[in-house]
């Protein structure tokens, strides 16, 4: 039996605005509900693009997107509380101390009182933040900016999760917590999208990945069958080598 | 609604911590309210040709008439001629004119009869003025009034002197040249060169004197001439309220005002804040509407006007007598307008800086833009300078100010003592504005 679809991507065009380029071509894509996709590309591919369009941030040009069976350029805010987001950049406010940002967040995510103390201490001793909960953010190391930033994408157990590049800049013994983290996550069900530059991240914890490329998708399957499929690569670093390139991006 | 209040305590969590903001909001109004309020109490301003003046004639006869053409001649001041001393009333009251000059209907009976009996009652002109106007501005203004008036009546006593002086020689002319008939008038003054020259002069110039009676100089002392005409000042009200005209009436309301708006640098900074470091994009992915984010900020920046107000009126109060200044503010005032006002202008001001905020991209701009912005809004809005005292371009420019609005609503309650019905088309403005900058300011995010 087929999985159910938690994303369903179909001829999915962005063309900004005083840009006359598509930073995605026509998109289609299926991720069943369970799957921990890599999202693969060169700077400027269409990756930030493309999560931000499911993440109901910015409206796609053309196309359709469905998270959960529900249109998000219709009506995102009913699914809002099943997705969770963990950008990039460190989306924190560095004038409140580490403590005030996870239940910030939690807050708006629906949560408050003991509910929201369960969970947070939970994620506060997962990540082992005890130490450093009354610390202001804008005092803290980059290592703990990233864990509180993962922290408050995942407060709410989302059923979805999209990663931008969460481990950028975090050393091994972080980003093996991390991933540890993420795969339990995934083994109880969350549907994860992991959009990250270091392929073996990608090859040890993806189930499939999607290589993007000038917006479009240019290869898709298990990091084995994508290695398999090319012909002299060893790892996904040559695949991905081999299917973009080696000219420099902006 | 706990996510409401959640965005509430994280937003004011931030701006407590944020010790240069609150400095801004509260230690540099407090600053220019002392500094300002110090410095006007000694400044003479150098034009006024933008007042408006009301002359009000109920005497209607020669004191009356003399005196509105002769102030309406001397183009230094705007005057307008109106009917009633009520409209004059009105017309400060409303702010069509700053200032009326109201001549009584037996001013000019009393002038004369200064002629016939030296000690009797001098003619009491009033001199009507909005309890707005700085008394800096309304001292410098009622000084060179007050010598036209007594210019004026000097001319028209003048002239009725001569009069009389005419009629009475006419009156016994004949029984005079009769008398002198044949005589030689002049036959005891002692004889010297042109000596009928000098009689034939006397006689014309006096007769030519007599018959226009306005050329003759008479030598009427400063201290007579201040006695011909009393000039009496009085406030515009429109109850019998206790009035005690104060800088302070005008300068803590204006400067409040001025403080209000300046949360646009807080405000933007914290709405640019989280555009820049994703928390912004980060809260729109979850399941919280932009209202609840914008109310938040609204209800946060409202408490901190409040608290704006209350620390520049106890400074108004308590400190600013401590420094020296002679007069404390008086907080006898219409508490319904007065909260009105207060909340009006709070939330136009946060419409303000939330527009800022959702325009703005980067701190610079927002923080240039904004403190600019309020300055000239500020000067447009009578802050710094009485409107009335700007030119007319600028006074109709300044009508699009929400400073203004403000001032106005401000000034109807602290220096007129007005209720809301006096001062409900400012509040309608400055609503208006806030509700219009929202709209703004959520269609802006919307399209982000």
């Amino acid at each position: 039996m087929e999985a159910k679809p938690v994303i369903e991507v179909r001829d999915l065009v962005k063309i900004y605005k005083g840009s006359g380029e598509k930073a995605l071509g026509g998109i289609s894509l299926f991720v069943p509900e369970g799957e921990f996709l890599g999202l693969l590309g060169p700077n400027s591919a269409g990756k930030t693009t493309f999560t931000s369009i499911v993440c109901g941030l910015i409206s796609p040009t053309s196309g359709t997107v469905k998270i959960f069976d529900t249109d998000v350029t219709l009506s995102l805010r009913k699914i809002k509380n099943r997705i969770g987001l963990v950008p990039q950049e460190i989306a924190l406010y560095s004038g409140l101390t580490v403590k005030e940002n996870i239940y910030f967040y939690g807050h708006l995510m629906g949560y408050h009182g003991e509910e929201l103390k369960r969970r947070a201490g939970s994620l506060i001793e997962i990540f082992n933040l005890e130490e450093h909960l009354s610390k202001f953010v804008e005092h803290c190391s980059g290592g703990i900016k990233r864990r509180v930033n993962l922290i408050s994408g995942i407060i709410h157990d989302p059923e979805l999760l999209i990663l931008d590049e969460p481990t950028l800049g975090v050393d091994i013994q972080l980003r093996e917590m991390i991933f540890g983290h993420l795969a339990e996550l995934n083994r109880k069900g969350t549907t994860i999208i992991y959009t990250t530059h270091y392929m073996k991240e990608a090859e040890l914890l993806c189930s499939r990945v999607n290589i993007i490329d000038h917006g479009s998708l240019i290869a898709n399957g298990t990091p084995a069958a994508l290695v398999a499929g090319n012909e002299g690569c060893e790892d996904l670093g040559e695949v991905f080598l081999k299917m973009t390139g080696r000219d420099l991006r902006d | 609604m706990k996510k409401f209040l959640a965005i509430l305590k994280k937003d004011t969590l931030l701006l407590v911590r944020d010790w240069p903001g609150l400095a801004i909001l509260f230690i540099m109004p407090a600053v220019l309210l002392i500094v300002i309020t110090f410095t006007q109490e000694g400044a003479i301003p150098s034009k006024q040709s933008g007042m408006k003046i009301a002359i009000v004639d109920s005497d209607s006869s020669d004191f009356g008439q003399t005196l509105v053409k002769d102030l309406k001649s001397t183009g230094y001041f705007n005057f307008i001629t109106l009917a009633t001393d009520t409209e004059a009333r009105e017309s400060i009251l409303e702010g069509a004119c700053q200032m009326a000059v109201i001549v009584p209907d037996s001013a000019t009976e009393k002038l004369y009869a200064t002629l016939n009996y030296s000690q009797a009652d001098p003619a009491g002109i009033v001199f009507l003025y909005d309890p707005a106007v700085q008394k800096v501005f309304k001292n410098a203004v009622i000084m060179p009034l007050s010598s036209l008036i007594q210019l004026a009546a000097v001319k028209v006593l003048m002239i009725k002197y001569t009069e009389n002086v005419n009629s009475t020689v006419n009156q016994h002319s004949s029984e005079f040249s009769a008398s002198l008939s044949g005589k030689d008038f002049f036959s005891g003054v002692p004889e010297f060169p042109f000596r009928s020259e000098v009689i034939r002069r006397f006689r014309e110039e006096v007769g030519k004197k007599l018959d226009t009676g306005s050329e003759i100089e008479l030598p009427f002392s400063p201290e007579f001439t201040e006695q011909l005409v009393e000039v009496n000042e009085e406030p515009a009200r429109e109850n019998n309220m206790e009035f005690r005209p104060s800088l302070l009436q005008n300068n803590v309301p204006a400067f409040t005002l001025f403080a209000m708006f300046f949360i646009v640098i807080p405000l933007a900074g914290s709405i640019i804040n989280e555009k820049t470091n994703g928390t912004y994009n980060r809260i729109r992915t979850l399941p919280v509407s932009h209202l609840e984010v914008i109310a938040a900020k609204i209800t946060m920046f409202l408490v901190v006007c409040i608290l704006q107000f209350v620390f520049l009126m106890f400074i108004g109060k308590y400190i600013m007598p401590l420094l020296g200044e002679q007069s404390s503010l008086d907080l006898k005032v219409n508490i319904f307008s007065l909260l009105a006002a207060l909340i009006s202008s709070s939330l136009a001001a946060i419409g303000f800086g939330l527009m800022v905020g959702s325009f703005a991209n980067t701190h610079g701009q927002a923080a240039t833009f904004g403190s600019v912005m309020v300055v000239i809004l500020a000067l447009l809005g009578g802050i710094f300078v009485p409107v009335h005292m700007l030119p007319e371009v600028m006074r109709k420019i300044s009508s699009i100010s929400p400073l203004r609005w403000g001032t106005d609503a401000f000034l109807g309650v602290f220096a007129r003592y007005q209720g809301i019905e006096a001062i409900w088309p400012e509040l309608c403005l400055l609503t208006g504005f806030f509700f219009i900058s929202i709209l703004l300011t959520l269609r802006i995010f919307k399209r982000h």
